[in-house]
């Protein structure tokens, strides 16, 4: 059973939630459940505090990272649901091939270029999959996180510098 | 994680690297993927008029074990019948690399890749039976 992180830091569920607000909870939550402040507790509820800190930490780490955030929201609703999305239409397969070639192949003086070009379709797809959350569909929204996986690791492999071709 | 000596054998001299042309009728073309890894996974049969394939390509984005499956299968399926082809298995992959349990999905996605493949030039030869509900 997943803790649900919305719940754990008195959050309301949804993808739009507020940097600032997360930040306050999380900050006013993690101050009643620090050791310093328990030192007295027996033995049992220091491990039950120790817990709920790591907890905490779990729920902000997800919910500050907004992929994370959506993958998180996918599984409250249906925890099969990404596994089952997982296989991607050909054409776009076609696509994240050709993209990962680029990477392998980039050169210094374009790597910047595709660089940008992933950053922007990667505010594309968060844009479109909060979209998809708000309407509910799940599914697509699943499907299009799926995609973006391609282009954060296009981003990662730019900037290791590091993509092997088989 | 200690690869195979199998596993590391592909992964650096892989075999059969490369791409046919998508548009010659005689060839097959299976893209795969595996987005939790954001693996991608090329495979391509070059098949003659008797159903044998003559030449098989691939090309990898992936991890170790991902492209020593793909390469193991192009390996395979050079001079093999189409038929006969659509018979090989991941867990023969998994048996011949030694892979380890958290790898066996390359070896799901090789398997995957030749059937995607093969399904593709039945497509565009005519000699499709019947696609499989749900490929």
């Amino acid at each position: 059973m997943i803790v649900d992180p919305f719940a754990r830091l008195g959050i309301r569920r949804c993808m739009g939630i507020s940097k600032d607000e997360l930040e306050t909870r999380y900050l006013k939550l993690s101050k009643t459940c620090h050791p310093d402040l328990n030192r007295t507790a027996d033995v049992a509820e220091q491990a039950r505090i120790l817990s709920l800190a790591a907890e905490l930490n779990d729920a902000y780490r997800t919910l500050k990272n907004p992929w994370e955030r959506a993958r998180c929201l996918i599984d409250l609703q249906d925890p099969q649901l990404f596994t089952m999305t997982k296989k991607l239409a050909p054409t776009f397969l076609m696509t994240a091939m050709e993209l990962a070639e680029d990477v392998a192949e980039v050169n210094a003086d374009r790597a910047e270029n595709l660089r940008l070009t992933c950053k922007r379709k990667l505010d594309l797809y968060l844009e479109e999959i909060a979209e998809l959350l708000l309407r509910e569909d799940y599914a697509e929204a699943a499907v299009k996180l799926h995609e973006s996986k391609y282009y954060r690791k296009a981003l990662e492999d730019l900037n290791n510098g590091d993509r092997r071709a088989g | 994680m200690a690869y195979s000596d199998k596993v590391i054998d592909h992964y650096q001299n892989p075999r059969n690297v490369g791409s046919l042309d998508k548009n010659d009728k005689n060839v097959g073309t299976g893209v795969v993927g595996a987005p939790e890894c954001g693996d991608v996974m090329k495979l391509q049969i070059q098949v003659d008029d008797d159903g044998k394939i003559t030449d098989a390509k691939f090309k990898t984005y992936g991890c170790g074990s991902a492209i020593a499956s793909s390469s193991l299968a192009t390996e395979w399926l050079k001079g093999a019948m189409v038929d006969d082809a659509l018979e090989i298995k991941n867990t023969q992959i998994v048996e011949e690399l030694s892979l380890p349990p958290v790898k066996i999905h390359c070896s799901v996605l090789a398997e995957d890749a030749i059937r995607a493949a093969i399904q593709d030039y039945k497509a565009k030869s005519g000699t499709a039976t019947k696609t499989e509900a749900g490929a």
